[in-house]
């Protein structure tokens, strides 16, 4: 048996006949053992050692940290997290009229579309401009080749 | 059967009362268990001046939680769980400060010649104190994990299965936390041994 297995045999059971014979003939685990024993020597005295006893009113101390310290309500709770729902929605609801309040033109906006539309009249009249030299404006706005029944047209 | 079999009928109706919010009742609960209470917290945690603090929270904290308890183990051991999880706060919040432990080293009367002590069952009450002393310093060393299995198994007494229950692990967790537990507070016993 090797002087590690025996050890782990020690410290989960001190007695274990397994490893009596290992120890007979192998003086570091026979000082393994000893001290071993000693640390549960030390645990036993320990054990036995008095115990300090709660001071004379720990129960009425304790109750008076019941009543300085009182259990969180669980409506309170709610009430405050409904409150926090409230302000969160009512801040949404402010910066959204903010918004809509802005001016429609001026440093903070550009041109809206209708202003665009009216000032160039002809431009929102043209769906489909056609240049000089009869192609469609659409078309060559395209950059990608038309896709039939599966094939790509090419020229 | 019902849930409250094996419980004492006069303290399942301090629970009771306690549940619906009565701090008398609980007031008669704390009378009960208070020195179990107090001796758990304090070898635990093994300093006088924290234990009366540490034993009135882990009271407050399962008045707060009465309402959870529902007869399937013994009060005691539903308060000792208490107990243990908010020494274990207490523990890592320390842990977390810088060093704070005393260095141990062979002074006084721990220059006792530990190789020179016969078996623990031979040596006599002054040495026993001197041993119970320094087992005490090298519990207050060790990781939280280990002072805890430590503490329940060779100071309270408790079974592999009481302490797995009383943890909320399996029982196999606990033998091997035992083990690792015992392996290195003999290494540090033995690294003490050779002035280290």
């Amino acid at each position: 048996m090797r002087c590690e297995q025996a050890r782990d045999i020690l410290i989960e059971n001190p007695a274990a006949a397994p490893v009596r014979e290992h120890l007979g003939q192998c003086p570091a685990c026979q000082s393994f053992a000893k001290d071993l024993d000693l640390l549960q020597g030390g645990f036993q005295a320990l054990a036995v050692a008095p115990i300090p006893e709660p001071s004379i009113g720990f129960s009425t101390r304790v109750l008076r940290r019941l009543v300085e310290s009182p259990v969180p309500n669980p409506a309170d709770f709610f009430e405050t997290i409904g409150r926090r729902v409230v302000c969160a929605a009512s801040l949404v609801a402010l910066i959204f009229l903010m918004a809509l309040a802005l001016p429609t033109s001026g440093p903070f906006r550009g041109p809206t579309a209708a202003e665009f539309t009216l000032a160039r009249p002809e431009a929102g009249s043209i769906s489909n401009p056609v240049f000089d030299d009869g192609q469609i404006a659409s078309q060559d706005l395209n950059p990608l080749p038309a896709v039939q029944n599966g094939a790509t047209s090419e020229p | 059967m019902t849930k409250q079999a094996g419980h004492d009928p006069q303290e399942v109706e301090w629970i009771r009362q306690a549940q619906q919010g009565s701090q008398e009742a609980f007031g008669f609960l704390v009378e009960r268990f208070q020195r179990r209470i107090f001796g758990l917290v304090y070898r635990l945690i093994g300093r006088r001046d924290e234990v009366e603090d540490l034993a009135q929270e882990t009271f407050v904290k399962a008045y707060r939680a009465i309402g959870s308890y529902t007869f399937a183990s013994p009060f005691g051991n539903w308060l000792s769980r208490v107990a243990i999880n908010h020494c274990y706060d207490f523990l890592r919040r320390e842990r977390a400060k810088p060093e704070r432990w005393e260095p141990l080293g062979l002074d006084g009367e721990s220059t006792t010649p530990w190789v020179e002590l016969a078996p623990s069952h031979e040596i006599g009450p002054e040495k026993q104190a001197v041993l119970r002393d320094l087992v005490g310093k090298l519990l207050a060393r060790a990781p939280a994990d280990d002072r805890v299995v430590l503490v329940l198994k060779e100071m309270e007494g408790q079974s592999v299965e009481e302490i797995a229950e009383l943890l909320g692990v399996k029982t196999a967790t606990v033998k091997v936390r035992l083990h690792r537990a015992r392996k290195r507070m003999l290494e540090d016993f033995r690294r003490l041994q050779k002035g280290e």
